[in-house]
Formats: C-alpha cells, sequence, structure tokens
C-alpha cells in the first residue's frame, strides 16, 4: 500500500507485533568443581523482576571472563580425544518461577580426562512480554533509546499455546511457504528435573526446551513440537503447557 | 508506571529482537557401518561473531528427515530404532560450530544413510 499522503501521518503504528522487552539483568555467579561422585555440581543465582508473574526470556552466559558467549543450556564439548567426546561440560540454564528468574550453574566431572573446574559463570538476560502478559511495571532501563524504527525488528506472526501431549508430536500450521523462526517455551504441570535430573524445578516455571529432550521441527507449512521428555520420564511424555510464537522473515 | 501488555503489541520503551545477521553452513557423516558401541561424528564450522547477541539455530538432517531443527543448543534425535543423532550447537573462538553424532543403538553392526547437514543460523542483538 502506498503512502498518498504522508503529511496525514504523525506516527504509523507497526502493522505486525514484535517481541517487546521488558527488561534485563545481568550477573555473575560460581560453581565449583565436582568429584568423580556424584559428578557434578549446581549452584544458583536469582533474580526478582518485581513483575509478580513469569513472563519468557532469552540470555547468553560465559565461563571465560567474557571472551566467549553462548546462548543459556548450551555446552561447549570437549573434543582433545576425538574417540572420546566429552559432551556434558559447563553451562547455565534459566527458568522463571513467579517473578523471579534463577539462573542454574550445572558443572560435570570429566570421567575421560578425570578433571574438573571450578568456573565463574558471567549472565545476561532480558525479558520478554509473554503472550497472556498482563499489567506489571517493566524494569527500568539506562538507554534513552530503545525502540528506532532504523532497526529490523523480528515480527511476529502469530503466537499461541496448547496442552502438550504425552503420547504424540503436536503440528501447528503456519501456511507461510517458508521455513519461519519459532521461539517456544514450557510450563511443566508438575516439578521437573529436566532431562539431566541433577536439578529440580517447581511446576508452573517458565522454562526453555534446552532442559529437555525435545524437539521444534519446522518446514514451509507446519511447526511440529515432539512430546517432552524429562529423567523421570525418558520414553513418555510429561504433561506441560507449550506457548510459542512464529515470526515473518525480514 | 504500569503497563498492560495486553493492549500493547509494539511501543518505543519496549524493543524486540533486531535481526542482526544470517549465515548458512553444510557438511555430511557419509553412510556407513557402524560396530555396536561405535559412532560417527562430523563437526561444521564457519566465523560468527555472536558477541552481544543471541542465536537460533535450525538444522536439517537431509537424507532422514526434510524438516529443520530449531536447536536449543543441544538436539537428540531418534530417527529410527538402531541409530541416534545428537547435535551440540556452540560459538567459541569467533566461530559458530555444531558437532553431530550418529551411535549405533543396538548390540551389533548397523549401516546408517548419509546424513546431510544444513544449517542456517540468526543472531538477534541482545539489548544488555
Amino acid at each position: 500500500m502506498s503512502l498518498t499522503n504522508p503529511q496525514d501521518l504523525l506516527i504509523a503504528v507497526p502493522t505486525f507485533p514484535i517481541d517487546r522487552i521488558i527488561g534485563t539483568t545481568s550477573g555473575s555467579f560460581s560453581v565449583s568443581a565436582p568429584s568423580a561422585s556424584p559428578g557434578f555440581t549446581t549452584n544458583t543465582a536469582t533474580f526478582v523482576t518485581g513483575f509478580g508473574d513469569t513472563c519468557y526470556f532469552q540470555g547468553i552466559f560465559s565461563t571465560d571472563g567474557g571472551t566467549t558467549w553462548n546462548d543459556l543450556g548450551v555446552y561447549q564439548p570437549d573434543l582433545t580425544s576425538p574417540a572420546a567426546p566429552v559432551l556434558q561440560t559447563v553451562t547455565c540454564e534459566a527458568y522463571m518461577n513467579g517473578g523471579t528468574l534463577t539462573l542454574v550453574g550445572k558443572n560435570w566431572y570429566d570421567l575421560v580426562h578425570s578433571t574438573s573446574s571450578a568456573y565463574t559463570i558471567q549472565y545476561k538476560v532480558f525479558f520478554i512480554a509473554k503472550n497472556t502478559q498482563g499489567s506489571l511495571t517493566p524494569l527500568t532501563s539506562s538507554q534513552k533509546i530503545f525502540y528506532s524504527s532504523a532497526y529490523n525488528f523480528q515480527k511476529i506472526d502469530f503466537v499461541g499455546s496448547f496442552a502438550v501431549s504425552t503420547s504424540a508430536s503436536t503440528t501447528v500450521s503456519h501456511n507461510l511457504g517458508y521455513v519461519p523462526k519459532v521461539r517456544a517455551w514450557f510450563v511443566p504441570t508438575n516439578a521437573t528435573g529436566g532431562i539431566e535430573g541433577i536439578y529440580t524445578v517447581p511446576a508452573g516455571s517458565m522454562m526453555t526446551l534446552d532442559w529437555f529432550n525435545a524437539s521444534v521441527q519446522v518446514n514451509a507449512t507446519n511447526v511440529v513440537f515432539s512430546i517432552v521428555l524429562d529423567n523421570s520420564s525418558p520414553t513418555v511424555g510429561i504433561p506441560g503447557t507449550m506457548e510459542y510464537r512464529v515470526y515473518l522473515d525480514s | 508506571m504500569t503497563v498492560n501488555f495486553q493492549n500493547i503489541s509494539a511501543a518505543s520503551q519496549f524493543p524486540g529482537f533486531k535481526n542482526y545477521t544470517i549465515v548458512s553452513l553444510t557438511g555430511s557423516i557419509p553412510g556407513q557401518t557402524l560396530a555396536a558401541g561405535h559412532f560417527a561424528q562430523t563437526t561444521i564450522s564457519t566465523p560468527l561473531n555472536n558477541t552481544n547477541a543471541v542465536s537460533q539455530v535450525q538444522l536439517q538432517y537431509s537424507g532422514v528427515n526434510s524438516n529443520y531443527f530449531v536447536i536449543p543448543g543441544f538436539q537428540q534425535y531418534n530417527p529410527s530404532g538402531t541409530y541416534q543423532i545428537e547435535s551440540l550447537v556452540y560459538y567459541v573462538s569467533g566461530n559458530i560450530n555444531i558437532l553431530t553424532l550418529v551411535s549405533n543403538q543396538t548390540a551389533g553392526s548397523i549401516t546408517i544413510p548419509t546424513i546431510t547437514l544444513n544449517a542456517v543460523a540468526f543472531l538477534f542483538v541482545s539489548p544488555v
């Protein structure tokens, strides 16, 4: 649609909604070196948002003083022994319970090389208004300008949620004709230890899928959400709610 | 100031994810015979500086599945009862790396097909 008289426009409201980042936090905490038994250590850090409710989040972390950053839930493997790659090293995951963000550092003993190390985990997390977010007071920011039309923001095509089946995958049609980007968060009905089972997250928490054995498969027509598996149920899915967003290419 | 987010789809105070950059990677694990307890692996990598960015990676296991998996750091996929595919996505030294392993899940030898890895990585500027 062309603009025939721009002088009539004071401001143009975006046609497609964007994710609304309602706050950020950063910090650090340590996780001690594990021994061979039980083979891991964990530690946590918390941040109270003041929202009184959960929201979505994404974040990054570093274990080398800020030189290397990875998304929450990532393990950087140790490939120094190619015949025996070490896949579980150290990571930082997170969840929200009520208005509190909890970061969980997980540090695994290296059985291949019989070694372990302590780590200082630095993190940066930002909070995103969820699909059903109501009224809250966003966190203040020191930045003077957050939103500018000069930036190409991801545009949301549609959002949704569903009760996750414990026995079959769930297909959501998007019919965009291309493979779109998708974000998803999971709210478990019961307390869960995730797929690793070394830290228990309370029921009703907002979690990212890196905690579980679950998949989101996307093609040019559909998004297919698998069942969600944790350590208590390695072959049968656990109940909960999947909340998701499908984005337009831009 | 309290804001009701049911009434706001976009506002100057609340940014979204800024599209930043996109890279594509490709590689493959050749079809082969795996003995019991054995695995095949490959790492595909390309320069990608993710400083102050969050990412999303879509990975296709062409040859066994035409869909793209949205990888939350680690993905485990069982296309059959005989082998398992695991992929880890991680950044180090200014590169994005995707390690993929195909492991025999049986007590005997199996033959796996050629698996072509097609990946797309998207970076979004972090506001922090």
